[in-house]
This record gives C-alpha cells, structure tokens and sequence, in this order.
C-alpha cells in the first residue's frame, strides 16, 4: 500500500510535468507555467528518487547496485497489475 | 512507460544527399526485419513473458530498437534532405517522392507499407525467441547487404554499429532461451508452452 501510494506520487507529478511541457511548446514564454514546470520538477526528483530508494528502479538511472545488485529485473512488472 | 531522450543512440552526421541509398536503407526503418517490426515484435511478447529476466530482455531489446528506428529514420532524413528534382530523377525515386516527397515513412525497400504480419507473437516463450533469434540473424543479413551497397563513411559507420547491435541482441536472446529451457519442469520433456500449460 505505501509502494502504491509513493508510486502515485511519481505519477500524478510526471503527468503534471508531460501536461505542462505540451502547453509550453505551444506555449514557451508562459512565464506562470515556466515557474509551476520548475516546482513540479523539482517535487518529481524527489518523489522519484525517494521511491527508487524504498522499492527499487523506474529506470535505469535508478539503479543502485552497490545496495540491490541488478534489481531492474525484480518483478512486479507494470502490466501485471500490482504497482 | 516510455519517456524520449534527445539524442540519438550513437551519432548519424551524413554530409552528402543520396537518394538511390535511401531507396532501400529505408527497409530496415519499415520492411520485414526492420527496426519497427522489431521493436513491436519484443515489446508484444514481453506479456507472455513468465520469467524476469525474460520481461527485462524483451523491455530493454524492444526499447533499444525504438533508438534504432530513430537512427535509421535519422539515415533516410539525411539522406534526402537539401535533394534536388534531378537527383531524384537520377535515382529513380519519384514514386516515393510523389507519396511522401522528402517525409519518412516506414516500407520495405520494394516498396511495400509496413505490416505487422512480418512479425509474431505467439504466446510462448519458447516459440517467441527462437523467433526473435532469427530477426536478429535476418536483420543482420539485412546490413551487411546494405555495406555492400554503400560507400559513404558517413553512412557506413552507423550501419556497422546497428549490425553489431543485432549480434549482441542474438547472444542475448540465445542466453534467454536458455533460462527459459531452465526452468522448465522436469516433466515437460517436450518443451510445451511454459506460459500457458
């Protein structure tokens, strides 16, 4: 339950930041929407790398072999429904 | 998910218009072992997929092949771009240039749209990567046509690096075969539909 709830976290500000780098590319000198852009990036760092940290990579990049040695083959899988 | 990362996956810089290669490089962007029927090929079988390192390979390999259509295409782009109507009549290329002047589209080099029946997905590990093996050995034969045809450096070094890949891929697939044969049960003498029976 608290995976599910960390992994909303990721997903609720990275589709915050898809939704917001659409309008700037149609709309780039948005001042207002630049600065939300900049907090959402900056909570979804954290939120991912937090996560990452607890439960294991969403990429590549979040591997950390040192403490889970090739944990990027660790089910569940996306599609099977559980995360 | 996917996200997209703005840079290829090793650099195509090609200085000089050549439509005539364009004509059939264009297949490994769309043709029957192309990098399209590729990517889709992994990325519908991981589903039936039952072991983890199998779901990672068929990820990973699938995904890389996106980085690979994206080359390619970057190849038949830089082929085209800046041609001129007399090249084009040289090359014999009106017939794709009347469809889709100088757009990238994925065909066959005889022309033919991309289809999904070049590729399977047959819901058994076993079957599946016996598949993938071959399309790798296909797409593989595939570039070293394409070297013998091509003389530009400039294109020839991505096309080594893309035929290399698929080398590597087939060791791959070849070691995930093995842990799928693995884990087979002892009694499955015949090697009948791990994902399913």
């Amino acid at each position: 339950m608290d995976r599910t709830k960390a992994l909303r976290r990721v997903q609720e500000l990275n589709f915050a930041m898809i939704e917001l780098g659409l309008y700037l590319n149609t709309h780039p000198c948005d001042e207002n929407a630049l600065m939300l852009y900049e907090r959402v990036q900056l909570m979804h760092g954290a939120a991912k790398a937090k996560y990452e940290e607890c439960y294991g990579p969403l990429s590549y990049e979040g591997v950390i072999p040192e403490k889970d040695g090739w944990s990027w083959v660790h089910g569940p899988w996306p599609w099977e429904g559980e995360c | 998910m996917w996200t997209y990362e703005k840079k290829l996956e090793y650099p195509v810089n090609i200085k000089c218009p050549n439509p005539a290669i364009a004509k059939f490089i264009i297949t490994q962007v769309g043709g029957p072992d192309g990098e399209l029927a590729a990517s889709q090929r992994y990325l519908s079988q991981r589903y039936s997929m039952p072991y983890d390192e199998g779901k990672a390979i068929l990820t990973d390999i699938g995904t890389e092949e996106l980085a690979h259509l994206e080359m390619v295409s970057a190849i038949i782009h830089q082929l085209t771009r800046n041609m001129t109507i007399d090249q084009i009549k040289a090359a014999g290329m009106e017939p794709y240039f009347v469809d889709h002047t100088a757009g990238v589209y994925p065909q066959a080099a005889a022309g033919f749209p991309f289809d999904a029946k070049v590729f399977a997905s047959k819901g058994d590990p076993i079957t599946d990567l016996m598949e993938d093996m071959a399309a790798e050995q296909k797409a593989r034969t595939t570039y070293d046509n394409i070297l013998r045809m091509v003389d530009d450096p400039d294109v020839i070094d991505p096309i080594r690096y893309l035929r290399q890949r698929e080398i590597n891929h087939f060791q791959r697939f070849g070691e995930t075969l093995r842990i799928v044969q693995d884990n087979l049960n002892s009694r499955n003498y015949y090697a009948m539909n791990p994902a399913f029976d």
